[in-house]
C-alpha cells in the first residue's frame, strides 16, 4: 500500500539491515518522474505517487510502486486508515517471521497497536497475533467502503489520465489568472 | 463605508494593510480600551516596522525551535491518517469505529492557492453539513475566512475540523505539555481564544450556507503532548466567553468610525516610503502622530502587541503602568507622583480621591512602622 517516507524508513530499519534516511526519500518521486518522462517504461518499475480519488492529483507524502493495480494507488477519504491497518498487520505478520526482533521491530509494533482499538495493553506485553486480529476486525468495517470508492477513482483515473499521469497524478490547470492570483 | 475606507487608507499610507491571522485577531480581545490599537488594527498597519522606525523595537514573534517543535509534534499526531487523533478522539469524545474519514485541504489538485483551497473546504463542508452521517469525519487544514473590520481574512490554521453526531469540532493542536493534568494557564487561554476564532469563522461559513451557529460546538478539544513525553493527550476547552468577547470585539472594529472621528483630520501612521520601500518620515513627527492617538497601556500588553515599548515609555509615572490591579484600587489617582504625594499629606485629595488617599496614607503608615521608622 502507499506509505510515507517516515514510515518506510522505520519498517526498514525494523526488519532489515541497513538505513534509508527518510529525507533522502522526499525527492525521490520528482526525480522519478522526471526519468519516466523523459523515457517511458524504460525500467520494469518506478516509485511513484499515490493519486488523491476526488481530483486524481498526487497525494502528498505517500510514496506507491508503478507495478501496483491503480486501485491500490488511489486514495479515498477512507484509505489512510485502511492502508494504516494493512500496514500493522503486515508488520505484525513479520514481526512473528522474524527470530529475534531488535527494539527497533517493538517501537514499530507498538506504534501501530498503540492506536488501534483492542490490539495490545501495553508496550511491555505486546502479542503480534492480538493486534493482527484487532487491527483485521477494525479493517472489516472500512473495507467495502473504501473499496468501492478506490475502484470507482481508478476506473476514472484510467479513462482519464495519460501514462505519466496515472502514474505521478495531474495537476489541476489554472486557466488564465483565476485562482492563482486572487487573494 | 467609503469614507472610511478612504480614511484608514490614509492613515495607513501608500502601503497594502496587513493580514491579519488567529494570532493577531485573538490579541485584539487583550486590550478593548486601546483606541491606538484599534485604529492601527483596523487600518493595517505594520505595527512592528512601525514601532522600531519610532526607536521601540519589540522583540516579538514566536522563537523558530518553538515553531519547529510545533510543526513535528502537530506532524506526529496526524501522521498515518491522524491514527493518533483517532485515537484520542474515540477514547474521549467516543467517535465511532467507522468515523475514519479523512480529508487533506492543505493543497487542491498540487496547488495551495488560498482562493483554491478555500472554495474546496466551502464545498466539502457544504456536503458534510448537508448530508447525514458519512459525509466526512476529519477535515485537515482547511482554509477559513472571517471577516474582519469589513475585509475578508484567510485564516490558516493548523487545524483539524472534525465532525460527530451532525456536530463539527475544531480540533487545535498545541505542543506545550499537559503536566499531571495541568498546563500552563497563559498558554491555554492563548489557545482558546485562538480556537474561539476558527470556530467563529466556521460558524460564519456554514451561516452563509444557511446552517445555523449550533453545528459548530463550543467545546473544542485542544491536543497537548502529557507530561514529558511525545504522547498526544486530548482535553475539551469551552470556548464560549472567548466567542462572546471575539463577537463583541470584531463588532467594533466594524464600528471603526466613530473611533476614527474622533482623531484629528490628518492624522496618518505613513512611514512615506520611497521606491525601494526605504523609510523617509521623521520619525519624531510620527512618533507625535501615533501619540495623538490615546492609548491605554497595561503590563499584559507586553505580551501581545508590538506597540508596547512606546506605550509604555509614555505611560511611564501612570499608575496604569503598574497593573491593573493597582490601577483599579487607585481609581481617580492618575499619576504616581500624585499617589506619593496624597500618602505623605502633602496634597489634599479631591472629592473622588478621597477613598484612594485614606488607603495610601494607610499603606504610607504601615511602611512607616515595618521599616521601623518614627515620623
Amino acid at each position: 500500500m502507499p506509505a510515507a517516507p517516515k514510515l518506510l524508513s522505520a519498517v526498514n530499519e525494523a526488519f532489515f539491515a541497513g538505513l534509508i534516511p527518510s529525507a533522502r526519500l522526499t525527492s525521490l518521486r520528482r526525480d522519478e518522474e522526471r526519468s519516466f518522462r523523459s523515457a517511458p517504461f524504460a525500467r520494469p518499475y518506478y516509485l511513484c505517487a499515490a493519486l488523491t480519488a476526488e481530483l486524481l492529483a498526487p497525494a502528498r507524502g505517500l510514496l506507491a510502486v508503478s507495478t501496483w493495480p491503480m486501485d491500490r494507488r488511489v486514495i479515498g477519504p477512507l484509505s489512510p486508515r485502511v492502508n494504516y491497518l494493512s500496514a500493522a498487520i503486515r508488520v505484525a505478520e513479520s514481526f512473528l517471521r522474524i527470530r529475534s526482533p531488535g527494539p527497533a521491530a517493538q517501537r514499530l509494533l507498538w506504534r501501530f497497536a498503540a492506536n488501534i482499538p483492542g490490539a495490545a495493553d501495553g508496550a511491555r506485553n505486546m502479542d503480534p497475533a492480538t493486534v493482527a486480529r484487532a487491527a483485521q476486525a477494525e479493517l472489516q468495517v472500512h473495507a467495502d467502503d473504501d473499496r468501492a470508492a478506490r475502484t470507482a477513482a481508478a476506473g476514472r483515473a484510467r479513462r482519464q489520465l495519460d501514462d505519466a499521469g496515472q502514474l505521478f497524478g495531474s495537476r489541476l490547470r489554472l486557466t488564465g489568472q483565476a485562482g492563482a492570483g486572487r487573494a | 463605508m467609503h469614507d472610511i475606507d478612504a480614511r484608514l487608507g490614509r492613515i495607513r499610507g501608500d502601503v497594502p494593510p496587513q493580514a491579519h491571522n488567529a494570532r493577531t485577531i485573538a490579541a485584539l480581545t487583550s486590550n478593548p480600551g486601546c483606541a491606538r490599537r484599534a485604529i492601527m488594527d483596523a487600518a493595517g498597519i505594520d505595527k512592528p516596522r512601525l514601532a522600531s522606525y519610532i526607536g521601540f523595537p519589540a522583540p516579538f514573534g514566536q522563537s523558530q525551535f518553538a515553531i519547529t517543535r510545533g510543526n513535528a509534534f502537530e506532524a506526529q499526531v496526524k501522521a498515518n491518517g491522524c491514527a493518533e487523533l483517532l485515537r484520542l478522539l474515540r477514547e474521549q469524545l467516543g467517535l465511532p469505529i467507522p468515523e475514519v474519514s479523512y480529508d487533506d485541504l492543505e493543497e487542491v489538485g498540487g496547488h495551495r492557492s488560498q482562493h483554491l483551497r478555500h472554495a474546496r473546504t466551502r464545498s466539502l463542508l457544504t456536503r458534510a453539513a448537508g448530508a447525514g452521517g458519512d459525509a466526512g469525519t476529519l477535515f485537515d487544514h482547511p482554509l477559513l475566512r472571517l471577516d474582519v473590520g469589513g475585509r475578508p481574512v484567510y485564516l490558516e490554521p493548523d487545524l483539524i475540523a472534525f465532525r460527530l453526531g451532525g456536530r463539527f469540532h475544531v480540533v487545535e493542536i498545541k505542543s506545550f505539555a499537559v503536566i499531571d493534568g495541568q498546563a500552563d494557564g497563559d498558554k491555554v487561554a492563548a489557545a482558546a481564544i485562538q480556537s474561539a476564532v476558527y470556530v467563529l469563522a466556521m460558524r460564519q461559513l456554514l451561516a452563509e450556507l444557511g446552517t445555523g451557529p449550533e453545528a459548530v460546538a463550543r467545546e473544542v478539544v485542544l491536543v497537548c503532548p502529557e507530561n514529558f513525553s511525545n504522547r498526544p493527550v486530548a482535553t475539551l476547552l469551552d470556548v464560549r466567553q472567548q466567542l462572546t468577547v471575539l463577537g463583541r470585539q470584531l463588532s467594533r472594529l466594524d464600528r471603526i468610525e466613530s473611533l476614527v472621528g474622533l482623531q484629528p483630520p490628518g492624522l496618518t501612521f505613513d512611514l512615506e516610503l520611497d521606491q525601494a520601500g526605504v523609510p523617509h518620515r521623521p520619525a519624531a513627527e510620527l512618533a507625535d502622530d501615533v501619540r495623538t492617538v490615546p492609548a491605554r497601556y497595561a503590563p499584559e500588553c507586553l505580551a501581545s502587541c508590538e506597540m508596547c515599548f512606546f506605550c509604555r515609555d509614555e505611560a511611564r509615572g501612570q499608575t496604569a503602568a503598574l497593573g491593573r490591579a493597582a490601577a483599579d484600587e487607585l481609581g481617580a489617582v492618575h499619576s504616581v507622583q500624585m499617589a506619593l504625594g496624597l500618602a505623605d499629606g502633602t496634597l489634599t485629595p479631591a472629592d473622588d480621591q478621597a477613598e484612594a488617599a485614606a488607603l495610601l496614607r494607610e499603606a504610607a503608615r504601615l511602611r512607616r512602622e515595618c521599616l521601623g521608622e518614627t515620623a
